[in-house]
């Protein structure tokens, strides 16, 4: 079973003893938490850069699966949290609004306050993500009018939940992976940290400044918008089969290869994908449940056809197979 | 000879000393000025309770003598000098060079006066960074690496520190990239913190290493060395041309240069070149007008994958990558 931490976040440090009680860490001094080696092997880094920003680099490999959710806060801040994973096989971070989940992959992305997130570590692989606390005040004043364009022209309005999510520029991905390369007991570890960071941040806010219309080249925005439709349907239907993408770019109203590159470009899995792991995670919610008195019949409620093949698909999954999931209706 | 006289101390009040010295107007963080003496800008940072940094990027219109006092004695002065002609720099009535060819990194105690003789003409690019003692004093004392180097950099007889030295081959390209970046640009403040913390980071590094300070004196074979690393900056498009002809350029063995190269250097002359054909490589890319491969024929490299391999081991990254995501 993944090992479940949750926390708030605010610009400060008190939420980190959260952390450090969850996951029975110790702080090695006041800026850095090491993860107790039962859970992982790694830390936790957080540091006051100037007033209003915070920077956090987390760095681990743990043992089982990690799912690290951030609650919703109500202190006004945005999140600019930078994911170096390589898009095939990175750890996942998922973004949770009243819609359900966005699934973000390796990039960059601005996420506001009141959007709570959840970072999911894959066990034995290393999770390293950058991530900048930014007070509103402070990051409205550095993007000026921008940020108020920005928000009108729905830029930044990823369903309401993110403001931003694209890939890492290439400048800012040399700098994360130094920082990557380092270590917190590296004598100038300090120094490099907030260099970098600064530098890091620099580049983010002149390219939100300046990147009028992200999508305008790649993505025009009311595809944006069609896309964002169908994945919405694909939310609502995952108890019936997958309807086929055929079917779902006609509903989009682009041509199949388009459809599916773009689908991929926002939610980092092809449509088919997306909608197995959506359905899987349904069904691992389904069998905790305690609802349901055979796991035949959870396959079945799913569509999945066989037990055999919702098995196997489970397993892939999981690397259990549903039964050690399984709670039974009593 | 013009004299211009000021002083620093990390507070707040250095701005308007060094505004009336020069005779330029405060704007902000910035000193404007063009007058008589000068043209260009100063800007000057307080970057945390303990460090505050000067940018100086001035064009000296006539010869002229600048003193340097200070009232303050807790504070150690890191300065990065880019130069087109060589300063004078005099200390206790012993004369230095800084310069193209000579030292480009000086570490002063605040408790010490300096002098700096500036010729007409000259335009001069310095960063100076002042950081408190204590912060030196509290590295230092984490590292135990650095222990015996501490006899070297605080004089314990006098217990003042002045080291003359060259910066390393990261910091030069740090400042160079950061001159890139406009004076208006409304995030100059935040890079300029940025560049002064990585310096500082750099710096600490390069002590680390310890191969690259240099004894007070500057000998002959350095500044042979660091003429030949000009040259090499010179045709970094080209091939390497081998320790032999370089060697023979500046009248050394081959072992002896290359020994003295990689002292001096940190970097042996290969890893030299190469990482600044990468880094060159990484700029003509950051300018949008040529692809990979038109970069790997202008840079001389044997293939377009040689290059790939190369680029992503100094930045963890391939060309093509790094293009794409500009």
């Amino acid at each position: 079973m993944a090992i479940k931490i949750s926390h708030n976040l605010n610009i400060g440090t008190e939420w980190i003893e959260e952390i450090r009680e969850q996951l029975d860490s110790t702080f090695i001094n006041e800026n850095t938490l090491v993860i107790s080696k039962q859970f992982a092997k790694g830390y936790f880094y957080f540091k006051e850069i100037i007033p209003g920003l915070m920077v956090q680099i987390i760095d681990f490999i743990s043992l089982k699966e990690i799912e690290l959710t951030r609650l919703s806060s109500s202190e006004e801040f945005y999140i600019l949290f930078y994911n170096v994973d390589s898009p095939v096989k990175s750890n996942t971070v998922e973004v949770l609004n009243d819609k359900g989940e966005i699934i973000l992959g390796s990039g960059f992305s601005v996420i506001p306050n009141h959007v709570a997130t959840k970072y999911v570590s894959t066990a034995s692989k290393r999770s390293f993500f950058v991530a900048i606390t930014i007070s509103k005040l402070l990051f409205e004043e550095y993007l000026g009018d921008s940020l108020a364009k920005s928000i009108k022209n729905k830029n930044f309005n990823l369903k309401n939940s993110i403001y931003y999510f694209n890939k890492i520029d290439s400048r800012t991905m040399v700098l994360l992976l130094k920082l990557k390369e380092l270590n917190y007991d590296d004598p100038n570890f300090r120094f490099s940290v907030k260099g970098n960071i600064l530098q890091i941040l620099g580049y983010s806010i002149a390219r939100l400044k300046w990147e009028d219309n992200l999508f305008s080249n790649k993505l025009k925005e009311f595809e944006y918008d069609q896309i964002a439709k169908s994945q919405d349907y694909l939310m609502s239907h995952l108890y019936e089969s997958f309807p086929g993408i055929i079917f779902l770019s006609k509903m989009a109203g682009m041509n199949n290869g388009r459809y599916t590159t773009s689908f991929k470009k926002i939610y980092q899995y092809t449509p088919k994908q997306f909608f197995l792991r959506k359905k899987l995670s349904l069904a691992n919610n389904m069998l905790q449940s305690g609802g349901y008195r055979s796991i035949e019949s959870i396959a079945y409620d799913l569509g999945f056809g066989s037990i055999i093949n919702f098995s196997r698909l489970y397993f892939l999954r999981y690397g259990v197979l549903p039964k050690s999931h399984f709670v039974k209706f009593k | 000879m013009r004299v211009i006289k000021h002083f620093y101390s990390n507070q707040d009040k250095w701005i308007d000393v060094l505004a009336e010295a020069m005779g330029g107007t405060v704007n902000g963080n910035f000193i404007n000025g063009d007058n008589e003496i000068y043209s260009g800008k100063h800007f000057i940072l307080p970057i945390d309770d303990n460090i505050s940094a000067m940018l100086a990027d001035v064009t000296y219109k006539e010869n002229s003598l600048l003193e340097f006092r200070n009232d303050v004695e807790n504070f150690v002065g890191l300065y990065f000098h880019i130069t087109n002609h060589d300063v004078n720099f005099i200390l206790n009535d012993e004369s230095a060079l800084l310069g193209v060819q000579d030292y480009n990194l000086s570490i002063v105690d605040s408790t010490i006066d300096i002098d700096y003789v500036v010729e007409e003409g000259t335009n001069t690019f310095v960063l100076c960074i002042f950081i408190n003692k204590i912060v030196l004093q509290n590295y230092i004392d984490k590292v135990p690496e650095l222990k015996s180097l501490y006899k070297d950099i605080f004089n314990a007889r006098k217990n003042t520190i002045i080291v003359m030295d060259r910066m390393s081959n990261e910091c030069s390209i740090l400042i160079n990239d950061f001159r890139k970046i406009e004076y208006d640009n409304s995030m100059f403040e935040f890079y300029f913190r940025g560049l002064v913390y990585r310096l500082i980071g750099k710096y600490l590094d390069q002590l680390l290493t310890k191969k690259s300070i240099i004894s007070k004196v500057m000998g002959d074979d350095v500044k042979r060395i660091i003429a030949s690393k000009a040259m090499l900056l010179g045709s970094i498009e080209g091939i390497f041309p081998g320790i032999e002809f370089l060697a023979e350029k500046v009248s050394m063995s081959p072992s002896k240069y290359k020994k003295q190269f990689t002292k001096i250097s940190g970097l042996s002359p290969g890893a030299f070149f190469y990482n600044n054909k990468l880094q060159r490589a990484k700029e003509l890319l950051e300018s949008g007008k040529y692809t990979v491969s038109e970069v790997s024929d202008k840079l001389n490299y044997a293939n377009i994958s040689y290059l790939a391999k190369r680029f992503n081991s100094q930045y963890g990254i391939f060309p093509k990558e790094y293009q794409n995501l500009l």
